[in-house]
């Protein structure tokens, strides 16, 4: 059976018995990180240095890094010959062991991750607050308030629209797809390997889009609008085709890398 | 049980496997012999569906080891020779592990543990390599799964361990399984297994039933050369004498259990004297 209720919760103990204390490690570097990366900032910059746009370039930086390297290590274990062993050996379902792995990097690492983040953000908005508070030149309504992701327009700063967070978040997914698939790939130093496949991808989309808008004009990609003052038509990209690749990106591909990623654990040698 | 067809299997431009075929069944301990590098250790991963045949056909149970599927999975236990066990103690092991084999025997566990006096209170994070083995050992053997396979399971372990893995193989039942112990040290796998496989030269060289050699063969030393020449094998017995194998005379229907280094010596450099004389 490719799913049972009872061996996914067997396979979650299994998998938190042996890895709780590795994922409580993680979490203390990161408040470290998070801590030290907050105590500079706030050395350097004084009163303006935690507003809301510094905390939310601070809360999607931070997402980003820290969940492609918990998600491009996630599967460490295949990187190792006996590990990999226990890994791939133990009985529950390939899906099982993706969907733990989704679980875990997902939504269990998001969780975390804000929980983290807002406790120390708190804490220093609070610190700097008290410091403007101090200070003869600010006003009471220059306090700054911490940001809100679930509901952004709560703050002062006219910060990201709750639609370019929904897209941060699903670009996030998407990030950590790639890294995940990266894991499942690479037989060594699989989080390197990752990393420079990435660049690599990008470079090579954007001389693909490059030459895909080229093609696109004589293909049919793009629609002619006819200027009223000019015989010359002017090319407008197809509706149709951003629409399309707009969805490709925000969310095929990262079920696509997924997917990619779960016959790479499946089709894996030792 | 275990039925491999024409396989073929090569790491990268070496091959291990040509055309290698083998049927192997449930009731028997195999004791599989080989030099290093003649693929015992690649024989159990095809097994295991670890790694994938280039050519052949592998069955194992009714399943395709590739497919890795659950049912598979849950009826085979491999103890490798160098190993991964989590960071929690053995009875955390039991409590989260053992709901993955249907036919673990939680009391077997406990008591294999303590005749192998294996603590139970640490992590096995905070015990030595042959405790740790020990206690793999334990878990695989308590699985109770139709296919145990064990590579290089005595290695690691002291004089004193290794004859309390002995004790506890011989204790145990293995009516419907079939158990697959390689090792180099064949003086470990003597008074346990039941049949000998000798691999060799990217094929099987042999396959013999321990019941068959000891009817067959006898492992003596002596210093009678009239006896010396019409040995299968001899070599030279450092304390004086040459240590033979000798086809079996009629009057003696069985002897101790075969020396199997000596054996596996016949087997590599007298094969055409060796085979003749267990095919009698």
């Amino acid at each position: 059976m490719l799913f049972s209720f009872s061996r996914f919760q067997n396979y979650i103990r299994s998998h938190w018995a042996e890895y709780n204390k590795r994922y409580l490690l993680f979490t203390l570097a990161m408040v470290s990180i998070m801590l030290f990366a907050a105590i500079c900032m706030l050395l350097l910059d004084g009163n303006n240095a935690i507003d809301e746009k510094v905390q939310y370039i601070c809360y999607f930086f931070g997402l980003f890094v820290a969940g492609c390297i918990f998600s491009g290590t996630f599967l460490s274990a295949l990187q190792d010959k006996d590990r990999a062993i226990t890994y791939l050996m133990l009985p529950a379902s390939t899906l099982e062991k993706l969907l733990c792995a989704l679980l875990f990097t997902i939504p269990v690492f998001i969780v975390v991750y804000h929980f983290t983040f807002f406790s120390i953000d708190y804490l220093f908005v609070a610190i700097v607050n008290i410091i403007n508070d101090s200070n003869i030149i600010a006003h009471q309504d220059d306090a700054i308030k911490v940001i809100s992701i679930l509901n952004p327009s709560n703050t002062a700063y006219s910060g990201p629209s709750g639609k370019v967070i929904f897209n941060l978040f699903l670009g996030f997914i998407a990030a950590q797809s790639f890294f995940f698939l990266g894991g499942a790939y690479f037989q060594r130093f699989a989080f390197v390997k990752t990393l420079l496949s990435g660049f690599i991808v990008i470079l090579f989309f954007s001389m693909f889009s490059t030459l895909c808008f080229r093609n696109a004009i004589y293909n049919g990609g793009f629609d002619a609008v006819h200027n009223y003052y000019s015989t010359e038509p002017i090319y407008n990209s197809s509706y149709y085709l951003v629409s399309i690749v707009e969805h490709f990106f925000k969310y095929a591909i990262a079920l696509l890398l997924y997917i990619t990623a779960y016959w790479h654990i499946k089709e894996r040698e030792i | 049980m275990i039925n491999l067809r024409s396989v073929q299997f090569n790491y990268g431009k070496n091959q291990v496997y040509h055309d290698f075929s083998v049927h192997m069944f449930s009731g028997n301990i195999y004791g599989l012999l080989g030099k290093n590098g003649s693929g015992k250790s690649t024989f159990l991963k095809l097994v295991a569906g670890l790694i994938f045949p280039q050519k052949g056909k592998i069955d194992v149970l009714h399943h395709i080891p590739k497919n890795r599927k659950v049912s598979f999975l849950s009826q085979v236990y491999l103890i490798p020779e160098e190993f991964n066990l989590p960071d929690v103690n053995t009875e955390k092991l039991l409590h989260y592990y053992a709901p993955f084999y249907p036919n673990f025997n939680s009391d077997e566990y406990l008591e294999f543990l303590d005749i192998f006096e294996v603590p139970s209170g640490p992590s096995f994070a905070e015990m030595s390599l042959g405790q740790k083995k020990k206690a793999v050992i334990c878990f695989g053997l308590a699985c109770n799964t139709p296919l145990l396979l064990m590579d290089e399971p005595t290695n690691g372990l002291d004089i004193t361990s290794k004859s309390q893995w002995k004790t506890i193989l011989q204790r145990l039942s293995y009516k419907d399984r079939c158990i697959i112990i390689s090792s180099h040290q064949a003086k470990d796998l003597e008074g346990i297994i039941n049949r000998v496989a000798i691999i060799d030269q990217a094929g099987l060289l042999m396959d013999q039933s321990i019941v068959d050699i000891q009817q067959n063969l006898q492992f003596i030393l002596t210093e009678n050369q009239d006896i010396i020449a019409q040995s299968i094998y001899h070599e030279p017995h450092i304390g004086g004498g040459e240590y033979i194998v000798l086809q079996q005379s009629d009057n003696i229907l069985y002897s101790k259990f075969p020396d199997l280094e000596m054996l596996y010596k016949a087997a590599i450099h007298c094969p055409e004297k060796l085979f003749p004389a267990l095919k009698r």
